[in-house]
């Protein structure tokens, strides 16, 4: 029991140090205990996930959805929450962007420069594709919605408080806000 | 006392039996107990023991799985409702398979299956009604004349407003009377705005803040129910840990058990009320036990009868015997007949390109209203009655531009700038109640426990379109008038229950020949079953339902009690 006990503390401390810098969004405690399903991506889909959402909103003086774990939200909410046919629309979406890239760069999407990546999205904005078209606002969606919804971005670009403690109806407006 | 001789059954032998602890039935357990009866409260779902049962009640946003969606498989079990439901309140409802029914019009029936019922999920809007309500079947011809005035339930409604907490300005409007009131919340610049616009261009029209079951304002009474005040966080519906607005779990149930008269039993589902034919009473209540399937049967002197409008239709409808072979008190015939509900069909928004150097701070957990205006006074249009609105322009909030890819995107994205002022609005009409607009159990399909199905059968008259296109045209009007641009009026169409204000089917009556309760809410055949949920209701009136309930179960307890230390139940 004491051995088991301290190997449990010993993941969990090991766990903590490698998952605490990064916790954003959606890797809180009790996740591990609570499994969840993952998209059935090979490994360019996978990559590419990443490289959209580091496309759409990279690093910059603020971080980027990437680090922000993003792709993940993406992958586990489009996996659990949507019916079979959308779950093969989105992954449809990913194959579109790296047709696109072949097309054009003769190349793998997440293999490109940061320039040609945002050409390659940019390109698929096209009102006269609607196919394409949608895709490219589907997952751009998808990548404000992770960003907009992670705890770094609600505590530190929106007022956001659990409790604000009342309401003011009528409050000049202030510098900033 | 004549129970003893049967082995066993004291145990289960109460003072009174409570079906349902959503909001009236709470009121029910702590106004019982409180006078000193051994009170049963048998409630179908689960216990959802106040702060501790509540558990997304303090999550943030960011630690919802999936952001607050829920998996795919759990939205197929909750049916219409599914892909719209937030994981933070998922757990407060209920599943289609619990209870299935036979939508023979397309019906809306939310239900809250857990001890406290929807008194967790309710919108905690508080009006009083008038007595232009009370009168309006009378006056206008339909249904039958409520056997009760105003001035029956008012001290009633001082009773339960004082020990909920209800905020609200006095106003003066003699159609929705002052309370008992807390600090009101205050109102937004544009609310103030069309205050005024409605004050100088309507002689019948008055914007007030919404009255709400929140604490504004800490007192004793409220101290000792365990509750704080309001701390505008805005997410009620996940159970609020500070009992900072009014529910079962929070107020009625504890103070009911402070007492050492109340027993809780969850997980017990109501088949039927047991009459016994030689006493020519009710003896006590048959349920089904959800987790063993058990039949078991618990026994007491006065049955009250709270298990939200349409399972208390259900519940009296399959409690039939010799005497009542077509459901329990039904010698009229009307049990689960004139079905009612609110006409929420009809929304109003506009946007407000004024007020642009103020703006909103914190959250407001209710809205501000207009009381009925049409037909109050005297018939003058072509549908009867009429609606009252519920208005909200409470915050401006901020926005941001999706343009770009890159960095771009992302500059845009937390560069949030204040947007205009959102102005909406929607109304809650009276929906006047026809015989055919009905429930009853189906001969044949049962649920997982055995229960008759219940048979939806309810759908919209003319009077209801033409309230929502009088109500469009109004309202745009009044839009106009306060300089609101963009204004777009649209009906739903949504089916009946949409509301969640479903009420009738067992109304109050001054006839037994046509009405199923008294003006105490008790059966008239069947004196010791009183039904004080939202089933007992005659007609709707334009107001939020619960507080009605609530005074109409303390006015009923009382009147129990006394008539039971008579001896005369």
């Amino acid at each position: 029991m004491e051995r088991r006990d301290a190997l449990r503390t010993m993941a969990l401390s090991v766990w903590g140090l490698v998952l605490l810098p990064g916790c954003e969004p959606g890797t809180q405690d009790g996740e591990a205990e609570k499994p969840h399903k993952l998209l059935d991506l090979d490994q360019i889909q996978g990559q590419n996930l990443e490289s959209i959402v580091d496309t759409f909103l990279p690093e910059t003086d603020t971080k980027g959805a990437v680090e922000l774990q993003v792709h993940h939200f993406i992958n586990r909410l489009i996996a659990n929450c949507y019916s079979e046919q959308d779950v093969s629309e989105f992954v449809g979406y990913l194959n579109m962007v790296e047709d696109m890239s072949r097309k054009e760069k003769e190349n793998s999407f997440h293999t490109l420069s940061r320039t040609n990546r945002e050409q390659i999205l940019t390109l698929m904005d096209d009102k006269n594709q609607p196919e394409q078209q949608r895709a490219y606002q589907e997952l751009k969606e998808y990548c404000i919605l992770g960003y907009t919804t992670s705890e770094y971005y609600l505590t530190n670009f929106t007022n956001y408080e659990m409790a604000p403690g009342g309401y003011q109806g009528c409050v000049p407006v202030q510098a900033g806000t | 006392m004549a129970h003893l001789g049967i082995k066993g059954r004291k145990e289960v032998t109460y003072d009174a039996i409570v079906i349902g602890s959503g909001i009236s039935g709470g009121w029910a357990a702590k106004e019982l107990c409180e006078k000193g009866l051994k009170t049963l409260v048998l409630e179908r779902g689960r216990d959802v023991k106040h702060i501790q049962d509540y558990p997304t009640a303090n999550k943030h946003p960011w630690e919802f799985e999936f952001g607050g969606k829920i998996p795919y498989d759990k939205q197929q079990e909750y049916g219409h409702r599914g892909p719209r439901m937030h994981e933070s309140t998922a757990h407060f409802f209920v599943k289609e398979k619990e209870q299935e029914t036979i939508e023979e019009k397309p019906f809306r029936w939310t239900r809250g299956y857990q001890v406290g019922g929807k008194s967790l999920l309710w919108a905690r809007q508080t009006q009083r009604w008038s007595e232009f309500d009370f009168e309006g079947p009378s006056r206008d011809g339909f249904a039958v004349d409520w056997p009760i005035r105003y001035k029956d339930i008012a001290p009633w409604y001082s009773h339960v407003e004082k020990f909920s907490g209800i905020s609200g300005n006095r106003d003066g409007v003699p159609q929705l009377p002052d309370g008992e009131f807390l600090p009101p919340i205050e109102l937004s610049c544009v609310e103030k705005h069309f205050q005024q616009v409605l004050k100088n261009n309507y002689s019948d029209r008055q914007l007030i803040q919404g009255r709400c079951a929140h604490i504004t304002e800490q007192k004793g009474i409220y101290e000792e129910q365990g509750r704080q005040k309001c701390l505008h966080r805005s997410l009620c519906n996940r159970g609020c840990p500070l009992g900072g607005y009014f529910s079962s779990n929070a107020s009625t149930l504890p103070w009911a058990e402070k007492t050492g008269n109340l027993s809780l039993r969850p997980h017990a589902v109501v088949h039927s009320i047991i009459f016994d034919e030689e006493k020519g009473k009710a003896t006590g209540v048959r349920v089904i036990d959800a987790q063993s399937s058990e039949t078991v049967e618990y026994y007491a002197n006065v049955i009250f009868l709270n298990a939200s409008a349409l399972n208390s239709n259900l519940i009296l409808l399959n409690s039939t015997s010799s005497r009542f072979p077509n459901g329990l008190g039904n010698d009229s015939g009307t049990l689960g007949k004139y079905i009612i509900w609110h006409n929420f069909r009809g929304r109003v928004s506009a946007r407000s390109e004024e007020f642009k150097d103020v703006m909103s701070k914190g959250k407001n957990p209710s809205h501000s209203y207009i009381p009925r205006f049409r037909n109050v006074h005297k018939q003058e249009t072509d549908f009867l009655r009429g609606y009252a609105v519920g208005f909200g322009s409470s915050s401006r909030s901020t926005q941001f531009s999706r343009e770009g890819v890159g960095a771009s995107l992302k500059a845009n994205l937390v560069d949030r700038k204040l947007g205009p002022w959102w102005v909406s609005s929607w109304m809650m009409g009276e929906v006047v109640p026809i015989e055919e607009n009905h429930v009853r159990i189906h001969p044949d399909k049962t649920d997982k426990y055995g229960i008759p199905q219940l048979v939806l059968s309810c759908d919209w008259t003319e009077n209801d379109d033409k309230m929502v296109k009088d109500y469009e045209e109004q309202l745009s009007e009044m839009f106009e008038k306060a300089g609101f641009q963009d204004i777009q009026a649209s009906d739903s169409h949504s089916p009946p229950g949409s509301d969640i204000h479903e009420m009738g089917g067992v109304r109050m009556g001054k006839d037994p020949g046509s009405s199923m309760l008294n003006e105490w809410n008790q059966l008239h055949a069947c004196k010791n079953v009183y039904v004080t949920d939202g089933a007992c209701m005659t007609s709707s009136g334009t107001q939020n339902p619960s507080l009605t309930y609530m005074a109409l179960t303390a006015r009923a307890v009382n009147h129990a009690v006394e008539t039971l230390k008579k001896g005369e139940i």
